[in-house]
């Protein structure tokens, strides 16, 4: 910016550095991302001619069980993956802030570890874990409960299943976040609370929260698109069932695809996006206002 | 993009301390060029929605006109080298058809595209309907009942007159691939396919765990099967294996329904004839059945958690007493209990009732497009060919045409056949209930699952299979 | 900073117990791949003889040869692609007065938050028309250009937070954008980029949505992909199962242990200056 405001001269070669990358992104996103707002105000199985429909597939987004439920499923989901990490990583950052802590780089190594996993590795080793005969029933019989349920058959268990695996995945990213976060936090703060007497609980909701707040911000940008637009994990541990208890937009939006049903499935879709955008724009405002505050 | 951004903070992170500027999902521009950004954004949203509207409605190429007469066509297979496309998800026992042909017919090859199936569907919607389309395909309803109304599938009409299909294959099975003009009724209108091989299901048993109940044979009646299952519960013996996570324990369902419903009852409403209804009273008891069952435990309180698979080896390592599945488990079944394997169709209510049972056959169509149909209906022709039946049968399917078939070893692939033909000579094979309407299979697996965990009444899960039918056939 | 002694104790605690939470699945589905074909695992459990076995049938009958080998090539043109076309818009947008750069920044943000789903639908109708779809270079294409908004944004706030004072020196010595770039603002960006190129192959190699999309025929797909369709007819071999999570999750990891040393020396040597 400081070196702009002395370059008046616009420098239209610049349009040259930017064409090929706006040109691949044109073609594969914005263009069809266009095709896709248009497919939704039709009903058209892909082959036989459309017939117009209008606004008629949103007003199905809304009304239509199945892909109602689907976004309500999504929002159920944001718990478990956005709410459920945060509150996790805001609790280690508050109980490891007040000493520094040896084998950081360890600790990072692991707590990252469930990022790089591709998601589909992880919904097969959840599957697993979720069996009659797996580790979920296995704990439980540990402490005393007896169980041989399939968790993601369970007609009111398998979306919790589904959640506490998203939560499992973001809550190392949030505490890392944090925990390095509250590393920049100023030393002084943290002193001047301690000489106005501040106990660990207060000196988290003075100091520690107020100086993550950029971060709790971009964690919550970061897991809450990953809660709404969730596919990989679901498409492999339920796929939508047990009676579409599991159903989320990104998998309605693939098994309306594959049955030929591109209207709702583009609707949807739009539906979806205008979700996102709206979380992202919360997320980063909610931020941003209170890093002004 | 969701994917990306999963990990795009962590960069950040790590980074923070590497590069100055700490990239933020905020737009930290000043005042100015934000509200010039604003203004950016409702013209990308503006530009976005215009393009959608000014597009032009959504549509594919037209295909040509099928041959109308027997005259018209040329039955035999040329001399000179050709290659078919082929395109099929069921890599058994397509290809090993396909080879079998060319084994016949050595100047004939093909070029092999296969798919996972549950891709294939879908996909070979847009490939049968674009100008690369394959000349054989296997036929999967829901596709065909998309495809042929629009013309991408040849109306074989004048090749059944020319080879004499009509003599070949059984009337059953043939009807299972005819479709009307608007492709919503079944069994009327025009063959877009030939069968190469069927499929039938029942119910397996373990004779051994039946003996050691001592309640006698397999079943006649629906009553005696269902004190079968009370008295090996009673044993504390699992009574059926069941997977309904894939499919919502549809063989099931649809094996008591097809019995009590009656075959023609049955076949009408899967086969699209106007004014059939499956809101009948025995749907929604055989419903009701299977959540009576789910509660009594007569399967496994996981069902809903596992797949098919799952509950067929559980089966095959004698881990139940029943089963129902179809012919393509004979195999498993076969290896894992030996002798002790046995089959029985769905009983009906009464033991002089008709044998009925479930089933489809596997089918092949031809592209409108091809330009060797002549060559493709040969292939299609070979399909009723003993050679053809006993490749089908050397797979575990059943011969399309038992008859002219080879006789399988003794045992449970016997039992399987003769249920078979039972139920044929009875008029009593019903294509599966999922195949009434593109979406059913859906409709069906989420509701059935409902019922077995107890929570979607049955008759509100008939009412929404009649009206997803009825939406289908408006 | 001070603390008492049972909160430090408490804290470690809390992170070990975390950490034990996130490597006791991965760790117990490493062991199963290594129990005998077909045994029942129930958990993490050390198996009683060494089986390689599962790993060597889920690389041949789950066709991994050919579906690492394809992740491997779509890696290989997403990453320096992506990082080139980011590093030129984000110079273009970041580093020159490019005439309409809010309005491309704009542009490259709205699509940091598009979910993949909204283009899926036209995508695979669109590119069949143009036969376009079972192709490596098309899923890359594909790919990159979903990737291409956050490295564009990434590499322009990179450009932006250089210090001028170098690039306008180079100015006045008369030298090109192009020269500026590739002198100059390139090199000092090279650790921003690095971090990019990292990224970009995890997300290339995690890619499932987009690759079961554009490409149909299971053999022709990435590991991942190949992954979930290996599933299905094995679900009941856990460590057959195993053994294949395990062939698709190495090569990532691995990258991912090798580089991220990088990655914490850097913040350490940052934190010591």
């Amino acid at each position: 910016m400081k070196a702009g405001r002395r370059l008046r001269k616009r420098q239209w070669l610049g349009l040259l550095f930017v064409a090929p990358a706006l040109l691949l992104y044109g073609t594969f996103i914005l263009y069809p991302t266009a095709r896709t707002l248009n497919l939704s105000l039709w009903d058209w199985d892909g082959v036989n001619p459309a017939v117009w429909r209008g606004l008629a597939n949103y007003v199905d987004v809304v009304s239509d069980p199945i892909l109602r439920g689907s976004i309500v499923h999504a929002l159920i989901l944001l718990v478990f993956f956005a709410l459920a990490p945060v509150c996790f990583g805001l609790i280690m950052a508050a109980l490891l802030t007040r000493h520094r802590i040896r084998g950081m780089a360890a600790f990072r190594l692991v707590y990252f570890l469930p990022q790089v996993l591709p998601l589909i590795a992880v919904g097969i080793i959840f599957r697993w874990i979720y069996s009659p005969n797996g580790t979920a029933n296995g704990l439980l019989g540990w402490v005393g409960i007896s169980s041989d349920r399939a968790w993601l058959g369970e007609w009111n268990w398998a979306l919790p299943a589904i959640g506490l695996i998203g939560t499992w995945v973001q809550s190392g990213l949030c505490m890392m976040l944090f925990i390095a976060g509250a590393g920049n936090i100023h030393p002084h703060l943290y002193e001047a609370a301690r000489l106005d007497g501040a106990g660990p609980v207060r000196e988290f909701f003075a100091v520690t929260l107020p100086g993550l707040r950029a971060e709790v911000g971009l964690a919550l940008t970061v897991t809450v698109i990953s809660a709404l637009a969730a596919f990989d994990l679901v498409y492999i541990t339920t796929g939508g069932s047990p009676g579409h208890r599991t159903d989320v937009p990104g998998l309605v939006i693939y098994q309306r695809l594959v049955a030929g049903d591109l209207g709702h499935a583009a609707a949807l879709a739009i539906v979806l996006s205008c979700l996102v955008a709206m979380a992202a724009i919360a997320t980063s405002r909610l931020s941003k206002v209170e890093a002004e505050r | 993009m969701n994917t990306p951004s999963r990990l795009s903070l962590q960069t950040p992170a790590h980074a923070s301390s590497q590069t100055p500027a700490r990239p933020s999902p905020q737009l930290s521009a000043r005042p100015s060029s934000q509200a010039r950004a604003r203004l950016a954004a409702a013209v990308t949203a503006a530009a976005l929605v215009a393009s959608a509207l000014a597009a032009c409605s959504p549509s594919s190429d037209q295909p040509p006109a099928p041959p109308s007469s027997a005259d018209d066509v040329t039955t035999g297979v040329p001399e000179e080298p050709i290659t078919l496309t082929a395109a099929y998800c069921d890599a058994h026992p397509v290809e090993d058809l396909l080879d079998g042909f060319t084994a016949l017919h050595p100047n004939v090859t093909f070029d092999k595209q296969y798919e996972e199936c549950g891709n294939f569907s879908t996909d070979i919607i847009n490939r049968m309907s674009s100008d690369s389309a394959p000349d054989i395909t296997q036929y999967v309803d829901s596709a065909i009942q998309t495809l042929a109304p629009a013309g991408h599938v040849l109306d074989l009409g004048a090749y059944v007159e020319a080879y004499g299909w009509a003599d070949k294959f059984p009337a059953d099975q043939l009807a299972m691939l005819q479709l009307s003009a608007d492709g919503k009724v079944h069994g009327e209108g025009a063959q877009y396919g030939i069968p190469g091989g069927a499929a039938f299901t029942g119910v397996f048993f373990n004779k051994d765990l039946l003996d050691q109940l001592g309640v006698g044979g397999p079943p006649s009646t629906f009553a005696e099967f269902e004190e079968m299952l009370a008295a090996a519960k009673e044993r504390g013996m699992t009574p059926l294996a069941l997977g309904s996570l894939d499919d919502g324990g549809i063989h099931l369902w649809g094996g008591m329904l097809a019995s009590m419903m009656g075959a023609d009852k049955a076949k009408a409403w899967v086969n699209g004839t106007a004014g059939a209804t499956i809101a009948v009273p025995e749907a929604a008891e055989a419903a009701a059945k299977l959540a009576e069952w789910s509660v009594l435990g007569y399967f496994p309180g996981s069902a809903n958690g596992m797949k098919e698979d799952d509950a067929r080896a559980d089966f095959a390592g004698r881990g139940a007493v029943f089963t129902v599945d179809g012919s393509w488990a004979v195999g498993t079944v076969r290896d894992g209990l030996g002798v002790d394997a046995g089959f029985f169709g769905f009983p009906g209510r009464q033991a002089s009732d008709p044998a009925s049972g479930q089933g489809f056959c596997a089918g092949f169509a031809i592209s409108s497009r091809s330009e060797k149909a002549d060559v493709a209906a040969a292939f299609l022709d070979y399909l009723a060919s003993p050679e053809a039946a006993e490749i089908a049968v050397g797979l575990g399917m059943l011969p399309v045409n038992i008859a002219t078939a080879p006789q399988p070893e003794p045992g449970v692939a016997t039992e399987l056949r003769e249920a078979y033909a039972a139920a044929a000579a009875d008029g009593g094979i019903v294509t599966f209930f999922d195949h009434a309407t593109p979406t059913m299979h859906t409709e069906l697996t989420q509701g059935l699952q409902g019922v077995i965990a107890g929570e979607v009444e049955p008759q509100y899960f008939v009412k929404a299979l009649q009206d997803n039918w009825d939406a289908s056939k408006q | 900073m001070r603390a008492s002694r049972s909160e430090r104790v408490m804290g470690y605690a809390i992170l070990l117990l975390m950490a034990a939470g996130i490597l006791v699945p991965i760790t117990a589905i490493v062991l199963a791949a290594f129990h005998e074909p077909g045994a029942t695992v129930r958990g993490l459990s050390w198996p009683d003889t060494w089986s390689w076995s599962n790993i060597a049938t889920a690389w041949t009958e789950g066709h991994f040869s050919s579906l690492v080998g394809q992740s491997v090539i779509v890696c290989l043109i997403v990453v320096p692609l992506t990082c080139v076309l980011a590093g030129l818009a984000g110079f273009g947008l970041g580093a020159l007065n490019t005439p309409g750069r809010g309005f491309l920044t704009i542009t490259f943000i709205v699509g940091m938050t598009l979910p993949i789903e909204v283009v899926i639908v036209p995508l695979y109708h669109d590119l069949r028309a143009l036969h376009l779809t079972d192709s490596l270079v098309t899923l890359a294409l594909v790919e990159s250009a979903a990737f291409l908004p956050f490295g564009v944004y990434w590499m322009k706030t990179t450009f932006a937070g250089q210090p001028s004072e170098l690039s306008e020196q180079a100015m006045i010595d008369g030298a090109s954008a192009g020269q500026r770039l590739r002198y100059i603002q390139a090199p000092l960006a090279t650790p921003a980029l690095t971090t990019l190129a990292v990224l970009y192959f995890m997300w290339a190699w995690n890619q499932f949505l987009i690759v079961i999309t554009v490409i149909s025929d299971p053999n022709r797909r990435t590991a991942p992909a190949g992954l979930g369709f290996f599933v299905a007819p094995h679900s009941i071999d856990i460590p057959l199962l195993s053994a294949a999570t395990l062939i698709v999750i190495t090569p990532i990891v691995v990258t991912y242990a090798i580089l991220q040393r990088k990655f914490v020396a850097g913040i350490l040597a940052g934190v010591e200056r």
